[in-house]
């Protein structure tokens, strides 16, 4: 889950990035199509490149420590999976949001790693961290998109959790549609599009 | 002696210029997030996961995580201080200048070792404050010392990778898979014990190793003659890829000339 994490925070920083270090994002601000509407599937597919790295990271569990790779419910693993991994490019669209406004928003994204991991409990109990650290966990989609192939491996009721990944998970795409158009005007505005 | 002092100053003038213009932050916020926020939370991490499973105490984390914060900072940084060059189409104009390539680009190394320094000296405060981490004040002048030490050979390494962004188009793969190994073989997250004896081996040729190792020493207050083999340790591999990255430099510097490959990107 880390690793998907880590592919959505960087590649959607990553792919404004790139298309303004090789001056094709003023031509994507340009186009008739809303921003977003180009952002989005940008996002999505650096969330599904963390596909590989979360299938790379089972397979080297089982095959060099041993983990079962035994799932009770195929069916909701694999929906679990996918709806986290939607959540989280949806998620993605905010971050890249930064990107089109701020120039090197690379310093933010660097630092989200460890808190993302921190607040959802991916490898550290929440019980170890101060109990406001909870309730901000239920905001991140990591939290409900984890939960839920933890029960759909371990033979529990993923569903709810599946729900509430997708819930969180929109509340994202609609925020980052919001935030792109919000950081395009002030990059138009402040001239910074085009600055690398 | 003017050679020199010409040479000394071209050093600090042009390592002052690249980290401003190469580093590229534009806001105090964002310097600020990189330089403490991203260690910070680091240690926070591999503090917690260490508690949780039992492996080092929280002393363990704050020291190790204070040197790798050095270790972030100089291996990114330098690797940036060349590739960058590359990226923003300048690397041509510096390889054109008449300029000693040695001191060119090892100069690029001195303010990150600062900016290394800087953020490991916060990590130990925030340890002291919030963590219960102790040692005797007088000892951080010599933590500072063996700091600079283990700074400079990370340096060292980024320059290396930075000239392999001389011939490959995207080196920064290279130094998120260097940083990943570094974290989990020089001793900061993981006590080296535990390791197998290959990643040990691995270890050893890497920076940092020794001088994560001879911080801990030194902020436990262990006599001097246990450090200075370590310090020695990590001095012979400051050189050892100080001399590579010259060497590599040199190299690509001449291939992407004859192959007119130098702003290819």
């Amino acid at each position: 889950m880390l690793s998907i994490w880590d592919s959505t925070l960087f590649g959607s920083g990553g792919a404004i990035q790139e298309q303004r270090w090789l001056g094709t994002l003023e031509l994507l601000v340009a186009a008739h199509a809303p921003l977003a509407a180009t952002i989005a599937p940008l996002t999505l597919a650096t969330a599904t490149m963390g596909l590989y790295s979360f299938a790379a990271t089972l397979l080297w569990g089982w095959a060099v420590f041993g983990v079962s790779l035994a799932v009770v419910h195929p069916i909701a693993f694999v929906v679990a999976v996918a709806v986290t991994i939607l959540s989280l490019g949806l998620l993605g669209t905010v971050l890249a949001s930064t990107f089109v406004f701020l120039r090197n928003a690379n310093a933010l994204v660097n630092m989200l790693t460890y808190p993302m991991a921190l607040a959802t409990g991916l490898l550290v109990p929440l019980g170890l961290l101060p109990g406001w650290v909870t309730p901000v966990s239920w905001l991140l989609p990591p939290t409900w998109g984890m939960e839920a192939i933890r029960q759909a491996a371990a033979g529990g009721n993923a569903w709810p959790e599946v729900l509430m990944c997708l819930v969180v998970g929109a509340a994202y795409g609609a925020l980052g549609v919001f935030l792109v158009g919000r950081m395009e005007r002030l990059a138009r505005r402040h001239a910074t599009l085009a600055l690398a | 002696m003017s050679s020199i002092f010409r040479q000394a100053r071209a050093a600090y003038v042009g390592g002052q210029l690249a980290y401003r213009a190469l580093f590229n932050w534009t806001h105090p916020f964002m310097y600020a997030t990189t330089l403490f926020g991203g260690p910070l939370f680091q240690m926070l991490f591999f503090m917690l996961l260490g508690r949780y499973t039992g492996l080092a105490d929280s002393d363990f984390y704050v020291v190790g995580n204070a040197v790798l914060a050095v270790s972030g900072a100089c291996l990114f940084g330098s690797t940036m201080a060349i590739a960058n060059e590359r990226r923003y189409r300048t690397l041509g104009p510096v390889l054109a200048s008449p300029a000693n390539r040695a001191v060119t680009f090892t100069a690029r190394g001195w303010p990150y070792v600062a900016h290394g320094i800087l953020a490991a000296v916060v990590l130990l405060a925030y340890g002291a404050l919030f963590l219960g981490f102790r040692m005797n004040l007088v000892r951080v002048p010599t933590l500072i010392l063996v700091m600079t030490l283990a700074a400079a050979s990370c340096s060292a390494f980024g320059l290396v990778l930075g000239a392999l962004g001389v011939r490959f188009r995207d080196v920064f793969i290279m130094s998120n898979i260097a940083h990943y190994i570094m974290l989990m073989v020089s001793g900061a997250q993981i006590p080296r014990e535990v390791l197998p004896g290959w990643l040990q081996a691995v270890g050893d040729a890497m920076p940092l190793t020794a001088g994560i190792e001879a911080s801990r020493l030194v902020a436990a207050g262990v006599r001097w003659s246990a450090v200075w083999p370590l310090l020695l340790r990590e001095s012979i591999v400051l050189v050892a890829y100080g001399a590579l990255a010259v060497g590599l430099m040199s190299f690509f510097e001449a291939e992407a000339r004859r192959s007119g490959t130098l702003d290819a990107i």
